[in-house]
């Protein structure tokens, strides 16, 4: 007890910062050189790392931190109603930015919440710091109140993460942590901070001016590109007869520098291309070179291009299991280019005869200036190979059979495109269906602009991350394309839309089931539709009004272009609900376990094949 | 060298043939070098038994004078393909500063040391040293009729000596896993 007095007094004596409310706003925490709190420590190194925004949810292991962010006004906090909503918010804000996402939890039920989302996070190479509150380093590994063991837990799902025994260490761990977080192939680093390490008073020596990591090299900007490499592969590439790039998200974690040399290498070779789920963006889709997404739920010309190809030149893309199909068939006569970040990934799935492991900017770089200093490239070389890929657009694959009647799902996305493609619209996206029909029927020409779960493909995705672009740009038009079950999964986050007046647009597309669960079901499982349809469901007009925003309901197509109109003229935040035919299939579909040119087709789609049988 | 042909522990199943090769479940050694702080090696060690696999060894040291770089060696069987992949990952745990499987294609050398205890008189310690025959042997503590010997060798050479003291009053082992490194000039950086 009298230890107790003891230390109450003396943090009485040594922080700067109890001051009554009046010095609130004064309070400039760069400026002040005394030693000061962990807590003090975490809320000035995220100032000198630039943060602006954070999202989270207080509790009781980071109260120190949530009262030294009270006492500041240059880091904004966003709170969400639930952990798992502030890490895809962050990732959200991450992926429209560019920048480093941030996340606050508290231990216990907070961090586990977290997970999903730093998982979602460490699939797909987003930039994530999050930082949890622990319970007192005395009372770590006693099962306390709200403990877990969160750096073991988080270890498969981040790139790294610390958990701070020495209030010392605090502010350069937070530092390293952000360098680890954004550079090479980002992904989400945990700091795990125990309450007393919050509390106690350390020394904070500002940001260190480089952070130099001996086990961890970083490869962006670094000349280091294995120049002999880059001339094996323009070798391959000025011989190619039946060449394609396959594009994905490293592009876009690359930068703007990437995308643009990306087109500009396109346009000098007038090479075909064709982009991952991540990658839709890095190049402009409305380009006539791009033949549409490749994959499970790609379009015909891009997957028989990959499975026919000579060359193929993987920018920032993984070779994932949805992507390529079966290992064994997949483009079985092509020589393959691998360009990564991440050496790993070189070889790991199928084997490539170059890899070059480097930054996407220099390796475009060198490669469109060894391009252009080529001679005698012939430009008939691919004109036989253009041919072929038009006879295969000519199929059509992405065409569909509509209804006058109800609303098809391929149908509201097309429109809800036209109508706002001229915003440039954030478009982010649940998981299912809805996330293959936006990715197949949407219009991106500008990178970062695209907000999907990928690799992890969580449910409950869409309204946080779009939540997160909202608050990166405020100004900028930010649809979410949901379905009716994954937006329930996170629909809390209305109350935070609302909060924040955060003009968000939802858009659902309603067919009462889990139409990828069910599409499974009636392809694979003989129709048994086993736990697949929502038997109840809530009013979405009336659910939305509760949270004190603008439901609209739309259920026939003479008036789905007036209320898309609605919902975007609308200033708030509006969520949408657009029945739509409840049996629609996502097609082109390559059923796992299938190689390419295995692919499954629509109804309209067939009937064009069957009539010209030669264009195959 | 190709390393020689050595024999699964006593309790491992013996070499599985699925037809193809890379299916076939092998010895492997890997050495990595990494940061000496909490937390690096399991992260390593995750690695293997995420993917259901059983690490037989694993030997760790601080190895620079600083004690800030440690050297894991692991022994574990697996298929060749996944081993690979193990590999690969492993450089991109951060704190991991080189790693190599040992086994793939260079030659290797590995130590192993075994303290073992005998029960027994005079007599059954000299039988039992005789049984040994070349099998590095030296006596580290003796207390009436318990001695313990330290045994040095490549793993097949402590799996033989165990085997044989089975016969003359073997009470307790205690192996270090093996500690091993490339042939030649070759280093691990």
């Amino acid at each position: 007890m009298e230890k107790n007095l003891e230390n109450k007094t003396e943090k009485k004596i040594n922080n700067p910062l109890k001051p009554g409310k009046k010095a609130l706003a004064n309070i400039d925490l760069i400026n002040k050189p005394l030693s000061l709190t962990g807590a003090q420590i975490i809320v000035k190194a995220l100032i000198e790392e630039g943060v602006d925004t954070i999202f989270g949810y207080p509790g009781g292991a980071i109260l120190p931190f949530y009262d030294a962010l009270f006492l500041q006004n240059k880091i904004h906090h966003i709170l969400n109603r639930h952990e798992q909503a502030s890490t895809h918010a962050a990732e959200g804000y991450a992926r429209s930015t560019g920048k480093v996402g941030v996340i606050t939890v508290t231990s216990g039920p907070g961090a586990t919440n977290a997970i999903t989302g730093l998982t979602d996070a460490y699939m797909d190479s987003i930039p994530l710091v999050c930082i949890s509150g622990q319970v007192a380093t005395s009372i770590i590994g006693t099962d306390g109140f709200q403990e877990a063991d969160v750096t073991g837990l988080t270890r498969s799902c981040t790139k790294h993460n610390y958990l701070v025994k020495d209030v010392n260490d605090l502010g350069y761990i937070i530092h390293e942590a952000f360098h680890i977080a954004r550079t090479n192939r980002p992904g989400p680093v945990l700091i795990d901070i125990p309450k007393d390490v919050q509390n106690a008073h350390g020394k904070y020596l500002g940001k260190p001016e480089e952070i130099n990591r001996k086990s961890y090299k970083v490869l962006k900007r670094q000349v280091s590109i294995d120049h002999s490499q880059i001339d094996d592969a323009i070798e391959l590439m000025k011989n190619a007869k039946k060449p394609i790039f396959y594009v994905g998200g490293g592009l876009i974690n690359s930068g703007q520098k990437a995308c643009e040399l990306l087109r500009d290498l396109v346009k000098a070779t007038n090479f075909p291309i064709t982009q991952t789920l991540m990658g839709l963006g890095a190049f402009p889709t409305s380009d006539h070179h791009f033949l549409g997404m490749l994959g499970m739920h790609g379009t015909y010309e891009a997957n028989m291009a990959m499975y026919d190809c000579d060359v193929m030149i993987n920018l920032g893309a993984r070779f994932d299991d949805r992507v390529t199909g079966r290992v064994a068939g997949f483009s079985p006569n092509s020589k393959k280019i691998h360009v990564d970040i991440d050496q790993c990934s070189i070889n790991k799935i199928i084997q490539v005869d170059v890899g070059i492991v480097g930054d996407a900017e220099n390796v475009l770089q060198a490669m469109l200036d060894k391009w252009q200093k080529l001679k005698n490239v012939n430009q008939d070389n691919t004109k036989e190979w253009w041919q072929k890929i038009n006879k295969w657009r000519d199929i059509k694959s992405l065409s569909y059979e509509n209804c006058s009647k109800t609303i098809k799902p391929e149908y509201a996305i097309e429109r809800l495109n036209a109508l706002t493609k001229e915003y440039q619209p954030f478009v982010s996206t649940d998981v299912g269906q809805h996330q293959m029909w936006s990715a197949q029927y949407i219009t991106f020409d500008q990178p970062k602009k695209w907000l999907t779960s990928g690799g992890l493909g969580t449910m409950g995705y869409g309204v946080p991350s779009a939540l997160g672009a909202q608050v990166a740009n405020p100004k900028s038009l930010v649809i979410c394309v949901s379905g009716d079950a994954s937006f329930m999964m996170n629909m809390q986050e209305l109350a935070t839309l609302k909060q924040y007046n955060l003009p968000v647009k939802i858009f659902i597309l309603n067919n009462r089931y889990m139409g990828m669960v069910r599409q499974w079901q009636e392809l694979i499982y003989e129709k048994r539709e086993s736990q697949s349809y929502m038997e109840s469901l809530p009013d979405f007009v009336l659910l939305a009004q509760s949270f004190g925003i603008l439901g609209i309901e739309c259920d026939n197509v003479q008036n789905l272009d007036q209320k898309i109109l609605q919902m975007v003229n609308h200033q708030g935040p509006v969520l949408f609900n657009c029945i739509v035919d409840k049996s629609e299939n996502v097609f082109p579909m390559i059923p796992a376990g299938s190689a390419h040119n295995e692919i499954l087709l629509g109804s309209q789609a067939k009937s064009y094949v069957t009539k010209d049988i030669n264009a195959v | 060298m190709s390393p020689k042909t050595l024999t699964p522990f006593r309790n491992y199943p013996k070499i599985i043939i699925n037809f193809k090769m890379s299916e076939i479940i092998k010895k492997h050694v890997i050495a990595v070098l990494i940061d000496n702080e909490f937390g690096a090696l399991a992260r390593v060690v995750e690695l293997f038994s995420a993917r259901g696999y059983n690490i037989e060894t694993l030997c760790v040291a601080p190895v620079a004078s600083d004690k800030k770089i440690s050297r894991i060696t692991i022994t574990t069987y697996g298929t060749d393909k996944t081993i690979e992949l193990i590999c690969k990952l492993l450089q991109r745990i951060v704190p991991v500063h080189a790693s190599a499987e040992l086994t793939s294609s260079y030659g290797y050398i590995e130590r192993e040391l075994a303290l073992v205890q005998i029960i027994g008189d005079n007599k059954l310690v000299e039988d039992a040293k005789k049984a040994l025959g070349d099998i590095r042997c030296q006596l580290v503590d003796q207390e009436e009729d318990s001695w313990v010997f330290e045994i040095i060798g490549n793993s097949n050479e402590i799996e033989n000596a165990i085997t044989t003291l089975e016969k003359y009053g073997l009470a307790t082992v205690s192996r270090t896993g093996i500690a091993a490194g490339f042939k030649g000039k070759k280093r691990l950086y």
